[in-house]
């Protein structure tokens, strides 16, 4: 069985996730807009079931001319306890939060890559994530989240969504009065370095963005459909191979 | 996106369900999971921590998977000063079309709570 979605909340609040599977793994990201200059990472959120840890290393932007911050954290809880998760995130002046569980991801070990970037009090409309290192193995599951802010700012700045080649989870275009947020996810079958970039429309100066990309493992043997297709031809077309399966 | 309802909730102290809102056909598309969404005007809530229960049922209501979060005013300024609005939203991975969405509140007081819910498939 490969990766798979099994269910996420969103939102500004403490989040909670009911009848989540055992052996799961969950992913937190959360967005924030400080109204400070500070850029250190954002605490690990706390788990009524569970432990949570940082996957991404690297600080957040500087944004209004360096009296704000903007900054994006990638959390995750490996083989996930069964039942009710409610987990409590750091407070900041505005935030965004994504909870997801995922099935079909190894039980140990299972953050693999991870790397982010940012961009400080510069008019952009671009954010990339930086590239991760060429992944362990082929099936993984990869994380992506932008943290995006300025000093006035757009209820919508316009983003592309969704990322080329992700699913989106939590999009919020507003760094008017919120922190502009992207939190999306897609799933891998081939080994390789992983990256994506953020674009949007609607720019001024000293906009701070961090983004963050994240792979994951997949449990063993969880072949893709995509990849299992091929050794099917394969048997077909080839009786010495399929006689092995009758 | 669709609107399934704009209006106002009458949360009461403690604990309330609310009137299921049918999905109707179509806004799930094929093959999609269903992201519903909620925006919630900040300034609405009571001090206390208020919690808001988003339900999907994809067998006519009789039964829902839940997903919650939990609010706590006053809510300090966000960016630009103002109070936030506040979000929730729940998807769930599988592609069953969900037949009804519900709502549930867990209030420390009575407040009015004006809400937009609005669902899209993914």
């Amino acid at each position: 069985m490969g990766i798979a979605l099994a269910q996420s909340v969103t939102g500004t609040g403490n989040l909670t996730l009911n009848g989540v599977v055992s052996g799961n793994t969950l992913i937190a990201e959360q967005s924030s807009f400080r109204n400070s200059a500070t850029t250190t990472a954002i605490a690990v959120p706390t788990d009524t079931n569970g432990t949570f840890v940082g996957s991404i290393a690297g600080t957040g932007a500087l944004c209004a001319a360096s009296t704000g911050a903007s900054i994006v954290g990638v959390f995750y809880a490996v083989n996930a306890a069964s039942g009710t998760h409610t987990l409590t995130f750091e407070a900041n002046s505005s935030n965004n939060k994504t909870l997801s569980e995922f099935s079909g991801m190894a039980t140990a070990s299972v953050l693999d890559v991870s790397t982010s970037s940012k961009t400080d009090n510069s008019d952009i409309t671009s954010q990339v994530t930086g590239t991760t290192g060429t992944t362990a193995q082929a099936d993984e599951l990869i994380i992506i989240g932008l943290a995006l802010a300025t000093t006035v700012g757009s209820s919508d700045v316009t983003f592309t969504n969704p990322v080329s080649g992700f699913t989106s989870l939590n999009v919020v275009p507003n760094d008017l009065s919120d922190i502009a947020t992207f939190h999306a996810y897609k799933i891998v079958a081939a080994t390789g370095t992983q990256a994506a970039t953020f674009n949007w429309v609607v720019h001024e100066a000293n906009m701070g963005a961090h983004a963050a990309i994240a792979a994951f493992k997949a449990a063993a043997g969880g072949a893709t459909q995509a990849q299992i297709w091929p050794s099917i031809q394969q048997g077909i077309l080839n009786p010495m191979i399929g006689r092995r399966y009758v | 996106m669709s609107t399934l309802f704009t209006g106002s909730l009458s949360v009461v102290a403690g604990q309330k369900s609310y009137t299921p809102l049918p999905v109707s056909g179509g806004i799930q598309g094929l093959g999609k999971s269903l992201q519903v969404s909620i925006v919630m005007t900040g300034t609405a809530f009571p001090t206390g921590t208020t919690t808001l229960t988003i339900g999907l049922s994809t067998d006519g209501g009789a039964t829902y998977r839940e997903a919650s979060g939990s609010y706590t005013a006053p809510f300090p300024p966000g960016k630009g000063g103002g109070v936030p609005n506040q979000t929730l939203g729940f998807t769930v991975g599988d592609t069953t079309t969900v037949t009804h969405v519900r709502l549930s509140t867990d209030a420390p007081s009575t407040f009015t709570l004006p809400v937009t819910v609005t669902a899209v498939g993914v």
